[in-house]
């Protein structure tokens, strides 16, 4: 069996990591959007296939979009943007008002796309393991039933954006798979040695 | 061949569009697939602005591309959402039915080692198949909703209509045994009344008579025979049943009475009357019902009366009609109580006459309302009601090819719409 837990160093490494990283991608998306964007202190947990369920169940005020990563490490980054101030954030991003079903459906896409990146690309970057993300996709929540999930563990490193003026939030989480795990526990030890 | 070279080969020949920009948006590198698309030669537009080559998209690329220069991640666009980013053709001329490539494109950061983007590579794969057929598919989808949903409102039809079958057949055999209940006991029921009517007046005598003798005897006035009567009269009870006969047979006497009432309804339910076809105004019918159950409104019960004015008589059953009425007002009115209000409306709209009765009454609970037209269903107190009142409206009503609705909420009111059809209400 896989030692998948991460020890407090480890933790306590990634997270201050994560934190650097994310004030970074805080900044570049500034002044992508000009927006003043805060950002949560990242949560890293250990996940089983119920603490997943909990995070995708269905929220009506929800859109729910994943976003695959391979390389060195690989996993999912799910993104769950609400619908609250999205209209707010369509503006911001120079989309024309009304927005049509496929102009929604490509914001949420296009948010999604620039929030796991900043997120990803922070985590690879700082740990020196390579990873590229594929296309975003919507999906739909978990309305009813638990899916039958091929894992056990899952790492999840959680951050919230949000922008205040406009009441829009976003979490982001990246879902890392238990052989990456053993991958950033290898490259966390390299760097606290 | 140098490594570079061969890199270079693969990258032009590549099943896939690759298009490099700076961070001017100038072409500084086309590959096979994409010039070819383009209809162009790589050295024509090279160092031209790509913004300027596709101004239909000029706004969204450029949103990719600074998109990719500042946040150093690759970007993605998807056919779902925006199918024809560049204006290419079809990869399937001959066979396909789609005149324009469905597209998908990623724009990737191109780096260099102190990690500032010094190009956006763009590239293009053509999805027109997979889209094509992902359309059709969804087309298949819609239709097969459609159809889903058109079975679905047939079904629902379908049990409307078998629940109103079941209804009609119900009434109609609740009218068969109504007939034959009525026909049975329609005449001992009338010997019972006469004769208990008769028995009334020949127990009158009868006391009169005792009574008679009783002061015969007093007048007379031996002790011996005053003694004898004094005695018999306290052993029969004769103070006690004097009085209580008249009231027994009283009560008889209303009791078959309200037999015969119920037998009545039972023989017009069972439409045991002739039927009389007439041309008949709505609104005097109410008037003359109005005239008959005035006595049943208290006093502080208030009646509005909304008639339109010109409206034209109606072949109809009026006198069957002024039943369907006086079941409507005398319900109201027992809704109502001691105060309230009973709004009578008789209007046209369209093919039909309608009357409305509305009342502010205590209402119907939505678990009755189903029942309320269901032969002997009463939320009366015994002696009431019979039950049939509504019913035997819903026939009537549904002989002159019309519709009875009701509208009710609880603690609100309730009203009953009649509608008659003007024309044909006789078929």
């Amino acid at each position: 069996m896989k030692d998948l837990l991460l020890t407090e160093d480890q933790r306590d490494a990634l997270q201050e990591m994560m934190n650097i990283s994310m004030g970074q991608a805080a900044k570049s998306l500034a002044q992508l959007i000009d927006v003043q964007i805060t950002l949560s202190i990242p949560t890293i947990n250990e996940a089983s296939p119920d603490d997943l369920v909990e995070i995708l169940n269905h929220s009506d005020d929800t859109w729910y979009a994943r976003q695959s990563f391979l390389g060195q490490i690989k996993g999912e980054v799910l993104s769950l943007i609400s619908k609250e101030g999205c209209d707010a954030m369509a503006e911001l991003m120079d989309y024309d008002k009304p927005l049509c079903d496929a102009q929604t459906q490509e914001l949420i896409l296009e948010l999604t796309n620039i929030l796991s990146g900043a997120c990803l690309s922070g985590l690879s970057s700082q740990l020196e393991l390579k990873s590229n993300l594929n296309m975003p996709t919507l999906f739909n929540s978990l309305t009813n039933g638990k899916p039958n999930y091929n894992w056990a563990t899952v790492l999840l490193v959680e951050v919230c954006f949000s922008i205040e003026s406009f009441s829009f939030n976003a979490r982001v989480v990246i879902c890392l798979e238990e052989n990456s795990i053993v991958a950033l526990k290898a490259s966390l030890d390299a760097l606290l040695s | 061949m140098h490594k570079p070279e061969l890199l270079e080969s693969l990258l032009r020949k590549l099943p896939m569009g690759a298009c490099m920009v700076d961070k001017e948006y100038r072409i500084v590198f086309l590959n096979d697939f994409f010039a070819d698309r383009m209809d162009c030669d790589e050295k024509d537009v090279l160092g031209k602005s790509l913004l300027e080559l596709f101004p239909d998209q000029a706004r969204f690329l450029k949103k990719k591309i600074n998109s990719v220069f500042i946040l150093k991640n690759e970007t993605f666009s998807y056919w779902e959402q925006r199918p024809h980013i560049f204006n290419f053709l079809s990869s399937r001329p001959v066979t396909g039915e789609e005149s324009l490539m469905f597209q998908n494109m990623e724009v990737l950061p191109l780096m260099d080692d102190s990690h500032e983007v010094l190009y956006a590579c763009i590239t293009i794969q053509d999805v027109t198949a997979q889209a094509s057929y992902y359309n059709d598919l969804s087309k298949v989808a819609d239709e097969l909703e459609l159809e889903h949903k058109a079975q679905a409102s047939l079904i629902s039809k379908l049990k409307d209509t078998q629940s109103q079958l079941v209804h009609s057949e119900k009434m109609a055999s609740i009218g068969q045994l109504a007939a034959g209940v009525a026909h049975e006991i329609n005449s001992p029921i009338g010997f019972v009344y006469s004769n208990i009517e008769i028995l009334q007046d020949y127990i009158g005598k009868l006391v009169k008579i005792t009574q008679f003798s009783d002061k015969l005897i007093d007048k007379i006035g031996q002790e011996l025979h005053l003694k004898l009567k004094k005695d018999f009269f306290e052993r029969h009870e004769f103070d006690y049943i004097k009085e209580d006969v008249v009231d027994l047979v009283e009560e008889s006497l209303d009791g078959a009475k309200r037999v015969k009432a119920i037998v009545e309804s039972l023989k017009e339910f069972s439409h045991a009357d002739a039927k009389h076809w007439t041309e008949s105004s709505l609104i005097d019918g109410i008037e003359s019902t109005l005239k008959i159950v005035s006595s049943q409104f208290e006093s502080n019960v208030t009646l509005h009366k909304d008639y339109e004015k010109g409206l034209t008589p109606l072949f109809c059953m009026g006198m069957q009609l002024n039943q369907v009425f006086m079941n409507l007002l005398v319900n109201a009115a027992h809704a109502v109580g001691e105060n309230g209000s009973i709004f009578i409306k008789v209007f046209s709209e369209g093919e039909f006459q309608k009357v409305s009765v509305r009342d502010t009454g205590i209402g119907i609970d939505a678990k009755n309302l189903s029942k309320i037209f269901d032969p002997f269903f009463t939320t009366k107190p015994v002696g009431r009601g019979t039950g049939l009142g509504l019913s035997l409206s819903y026939n009537i009503i549904k002989n002159h090819n019309g519709n009875i609705d009701v509208k009710s909420s609880v603690g609100e009111g309730t009203e009953f719409i009649v509608s008659i059809p003007i024309k044909h209400a006789k078929e």
